[in-house]
């Protein structure tokens, strides 16, 4: 049973920064938090439903390095990859879940 | 930093200490006629005050808890209670309630109400988020959201290979927030199957988060590098509810409000990185339009069929099974639409695309989900239970061919419990619960033919498992049994528990590929957590007892994207450096709880 009318609804009342509304939204946000997020238990970051930047590959196959391809290649010791280390894409896009600046169309500010 | 969170411990503390002394005062009517409210109301009070110990630092241990530093740390629980007796004619209560006052997760409660007509709640609670103190930084902060790089700060090239002062610059980092939050609550019922509510909700948070700030102006040449973002924010939201429940719906009418205020508007940082040769002077910009009201699919609908079935032999054995179908349609995908509704008139072709063309976006792709649970309980005489329950969930995508084509879920968990005395009470479970998925993809850039090369495909098959088990075993009135002790003069009351648990959780991705791109397999990454804990209560009197506890816990984790991931490892993203969090921790607590 959930506290609030709507998934979101329940999860805004404790991270009322992500209900917006922003200048740059980003669509699923606004549908519904659990399309990405798994809010009982994870073994990824922040929840996640699966491992980034698997997840966002799910919706976003764009030229060039949204459509490139992750693997233990980019893991140390053998390489680097941004999209896999660290935060992953958030290490660039990292408001991921809208965004107010003027520029930020591409949720990276 | 530890020194400032005692303080901040010490207003609840003293809150705490002094509710309790100020129970006289609650109760100052009873003493004015106390046989009037001894007749109609039964009061129970209870205050618990000891310490507790930490054998080790880890931030991952109290990571929710706050008990994060080896040390000492006070420990105070408070619960005074009035209820009317039952058949008394009174229905008015009250009740004040303090928990783990002297950690940095706290919380104290006070309600009051007329039952079956109104209800006055008021709440203060704080809970931190102990994220990491393991990771490094070059940034200072010199003023609020003023982010700046050592003075003899220079970088040769734009990647993190040119930075000779980092190694030098790095400074510790800890990455934590506190949530601080005020509910005050009324219900009244109106009439009958009425009811109307109130609330409003205050709750501050304040501390650091690490983001990623990214300099540049597209995927080529973007660099990045995490930033200690500081956190102050403030949220109110108000809420009123009227209802009308009957035996056959729920109807609910509401009004919410909220308002987020955060009083840290705007980051600056200074760039770590050298300039790119596709840097712009200044600052890169780029504007898109997009409408978000344009999407790839205009209109969707779900069409969702359950069914169930209970059956119940005798209160001894239950079984129940549910099935769930839900199928969503979509009038069309077309997966340029928001890029054609975007620009202007002239400037893109109807063939344009930003995302592949085969591309469906799985939360706007046709589905088919089918669900199946089950769950049986058997009662074995008065003293044996065991309970199962499984279930299984898969979505399927036909018409996706680059995105998520088929995700499942399955999961099935058994406990059992097992009373060989009045006394003597077991709780066993464990559980399994497996989540995988398959996608495609196409690796290509701007040339048409990578765009339809099939060898550039990628598939991930992902695996998520994870395992958990328990085992509670608890004594009471141990004494009776435990001769021995009571020879050497233990003679009040014995309860104690012992707990075991283990938690572990193992993800594996298989990364497959058409024969124009090259791959190497990815590492597994884990949890797995550990613990055995003692609890042991004995009794001095009726109304008074001691409480000792201590729990051993051991985490380890692993995981890729933080292991041996130096700042300066990724050329273009300027990290923390930190890694994935192990600790083995020793928790010990004594306390003395009494009841008045």
């Amino acid at each position: 049973m959930l506290t609030g009318l709507t998934v979101n609804e329940t999860c805004y009342s404790c991270h009322a920064e992500k209900r917006g509304p922003f200048l740059w939204e980003h669509a699923p946000v606004l549908e519904d938090c659990t399309l990405c997020h798994r809010p009982h238990g994870s073994n990824h970051r922040d929840l996640l439903q699966t491992r980034t930047p698997m997840l966002c590959q799910q919706c976003h196959l764009a030229p060039f390095h949204p459509s490139a391809v992750s693997s233990g290649a980019g893991v140390p010791p053998t390489g680097a990859d941004r999209q896999l280390l660290g935060r992953d894409c958030m290490n660039c896009h990292s408001r991921i879940h809208g965004s107010n600046h003027p520029s930020g169309a591409g949720l990276t500010r | 930093m530890a020194g400032a969170r005692r303080q901040s411990a010490f207003v609840p503390l003293c809150f705490g200490i002094a509710a309790t002394l100020a129970m006289p005062v609650l109760h100052a009517d009873e003493r004015a006629d106390p046989n009037a409210r001894e007749n109609t109301h039964e009061t129970r009070r209870l205050i618990e005050i000891g310490t507790g110990y930490v054998d080790d630092s880890s931030f991952r241990f109290g990571k929710y808890s706050g008990l994060t530093d080896e040390g000492w740390v006070p420990l105070l629980n408070v619960m005074l209670e009035s209820r009317p007796v039952r058949n008394s004619g009174e229905t008015s209560f009250w009740k004040f309630e303090g928990n783990d006052l002297g950690f940095d997760s706290r919380r104290v409660l006070l309600q009051w109400g007329r039952q079956g007509t109104d209800e006055l709640r008021i709440a203060w609670r704080e809970s931190p988020k102990y994220q990491t103190n393991s990771g490094a930084t070059p940034f200072l902060e010199t003023a609020p959201g003023q982010l700046v790089l050592p003075d003899n700060w220079s970088a040769s090239s734009d990647l993190t290979s040119g930075m000779p002062a980092l190694t030098a610059s790095l400074g510790s980092l800890e990455i934590r927030e506190q949530r601080r939050r005020f509910e005050l609550g009324y219900v009244r019922e109106l009439a009958q199957g009425w009811q109307a509510a109130i609330d409003f909700d205050y709750e501050n948070r304040d501390g650091r988060r690490a983001i990623g700030g990214m300099f540049g102006s597209n995927g080529g040449n973007s660099r990045a590098a995490f930033l200690p973002l500081p956190v102050d924010d403030t949220t109110q939201r108000f809420g009123l509810k009227v209802a009308r429940q009957t035996v056959d719906y729920l109807l609910t009418l509401s009004y919410e409000a909220s308002s987020f205020n955060q009083s840290q508007n705007a980051v600056e940082w200074q760039n770590p990185f050298g300039a790119h040769p596709q840097w712009a002077p200044g600052a890169g910009f780029r504007f898109r339009d997009r409408q978000r009201d344009f999407s790839e699919v205009n209109h969707t609908e779900e069409f969702e069929y359950v069914a169930g079935m209970r059956w119940n032999r005798s209160g001894d054995l239950a079984l129940s099974v549910d099935y769930l179908h839900n199928n969503r349609n979509i009038d069309s995908y077309i997966g340029n639409r928001p890029l054609l509704r975007t620009r202007l008139p002239g400037t893109v072709d109807a063939e344009d695309f930003e995302n592949h063309p085969l591309l469906r976006k799985y939360y706007l792709a046709a589905r088919d989900r089918d669900q199946v649970r089950l769950r049986a309980d058997l009662n074995v005489g008065t003293r044996v239970t065991l309970g199962w329950d499984g279930s299984y969930s898969r979505d399927t995508y036909d018409d996706t061919i680059f995105g998520l084509n088929e995700s499942r879920v399955r999961s099935w968990n058994a406990d059992a419990s097992w009373s060989p005395s009045g006394y003597v009470h077991t709780l066993l479970h464990f559980g399994v619960d497996r989540y995988t998925s398959e996608q495609a993809g196409r690796a290509f850039t701007v040339s048409p033919v990578q765009v339809t090369d099939p060898n550039r495909n990628w598939f991930y098959d992902s695996r998520d498992r994870f395992e958990s088990a328990g085992l509670d075993i608890r004594f009471e009135q141990a004494e009776k049994w435990l001769g021995p002790l009571r020879r050497d003069g233990l003679t009040g009351g014995l309860d104690f528990v012992l707990e075991l648990r283990h938690a572990h959780s193992r993800g594996a991705i298989d990364v497959a590929t058409g024969t124009d791109l090259a791959v190497e397999p990815l590492p597994d990454f884990f949890t797995r957590l550990n613990s055995i804990g003692f609890n042991a209560d004995y009794g001095l009197d009726e109304a008074s007892s001691l409480r000792f506890g201590i729990l051993h816990e051991h985490y380890r984790s692993a995981d890729f994207a933080l292991d041996d991931v130096a700042p300066a490892t990724i050329p273009a993203v300027l990290t923390t450096g930190d890694s994935s969090p192990q600790y083995r921790i020793n928790w010990i607590v004594f306390a003395y709880r009494r009841t008045f």
